[in-house]
């Protein structure tokens, strides 16, 4: 049995593009538990765009650098996608917050750039 | 699912500007661990570095026992990379368990010594950085 057996994966096509920096709300943390992540594509067809995962704090909901941590971060080139691996056959833990039903886990991009730029982007995780 | 017994359960993440062609920085700054416990050795397993303006080498480098500061003589290399403008590297320094990379590298701490992120480049122009870290304390 698959342990990361739930994925969010985004955006719709030509729905969104990245400037210098977006915040994409991953959604709400499940109260009373926390998102275990296994593997992220990211994918940047157009520009050079780093991908951090970031979760809230706890009893914090905001997408802002103040109310988040880092989890994880990657510098994906123009035309490139890159499969990062969170898991390491289970030797490291890469997991949001425990959540206490406020919490949400986002997907911060960045460029160096302020054209617009398309990208993808596919998680796969499970509820710990 | 079971509770997770990561092997590398600490990490430190951080970013900066480096602006000469040779600069040290102190991985404690960034929240983590500085000095390395007494008594006590980092067992380092992964790390990932970003070069975001420009090329850079990334160095990983304990102190040796005794020492305290960030220079070639008073460290060991232990991890590198050199990493192109815009591109990432996902540094392993475990190798599957074939690679045992501690800090400090002939025993444990004595409470002085630190790990050191050394960061070169070609140029003196402003260049941002990113790092990730992963590991334990034995």
């Amino acid at each position: 049995m698959a342990i990361f057996n739930l994925n969010i994966s985004g955006p719709p096509p030509g729905s969104l593009t990245v400037g210098a920096s977006l915040w994409i709300d991953l959604g709400l943390i499940t109260s009373g538990k926390d998102f275990f992540i296994g593997n992220g594509k990211w994918t940047s067809p157009d520009k050079t765009i780093i991908f951090s995962l970031r979760t809230n704090n706890l009893t914090k909901s905001a997408g802002t650098t103040t109310d988040t941590t880092q989890i994880s971060t990657y510098s994906v080139a123009a035309g490139k996608s890159y499969l990062q691996d969170l898991y390491k056959s289970g030797r490291i833990h890469t997991a949001t917050v425990k959540s206490t039903g406020v919490e949400h886990w986002w997907l911060l991009l960045t460029s160096k750039s302020s054209t617009a730029g398309s990208f993808m982007y596919n998680i796969n995780y499970c509820l710990e | 699912m079971a509770d997770m017994n990561p092997l590398f359960n600490i990490f430190y993440s951080g970013s900066g500007v480096t602006t000469t062609k040779d600069d040290w920085y102190d991985l404690g700054y960034y929240g983590g661990i500085s000095p390395i416990p007494t008594g006590r050795q980092m067992f380092l397993g992964y790390v990932v570095t970003i070069a975001e303006d420009k090329n850079l080498i990334f160095e990983i480098r304990p102190n040796i026992i005794g020492q305290s500061t960030g220079t070639i003589a008073n460290t060991i290399l232990r991890g590198y990379a050199a990493v192109q403008s815009g591109l990432s590297d996902p540094g392993d320094l475990y190798n599957n368990g074939y690679v045992n990379t501690l800090a400090p590298i002939t025993g444990v701490s004595t409470g002085v010594e630190k790990l050191w992120l050394r960061v070169r480049s070609g140029s003196n122009v402003a260049g941002a950085f990113d790092f990730m870290v992963y590991y334990n304390l034995l």
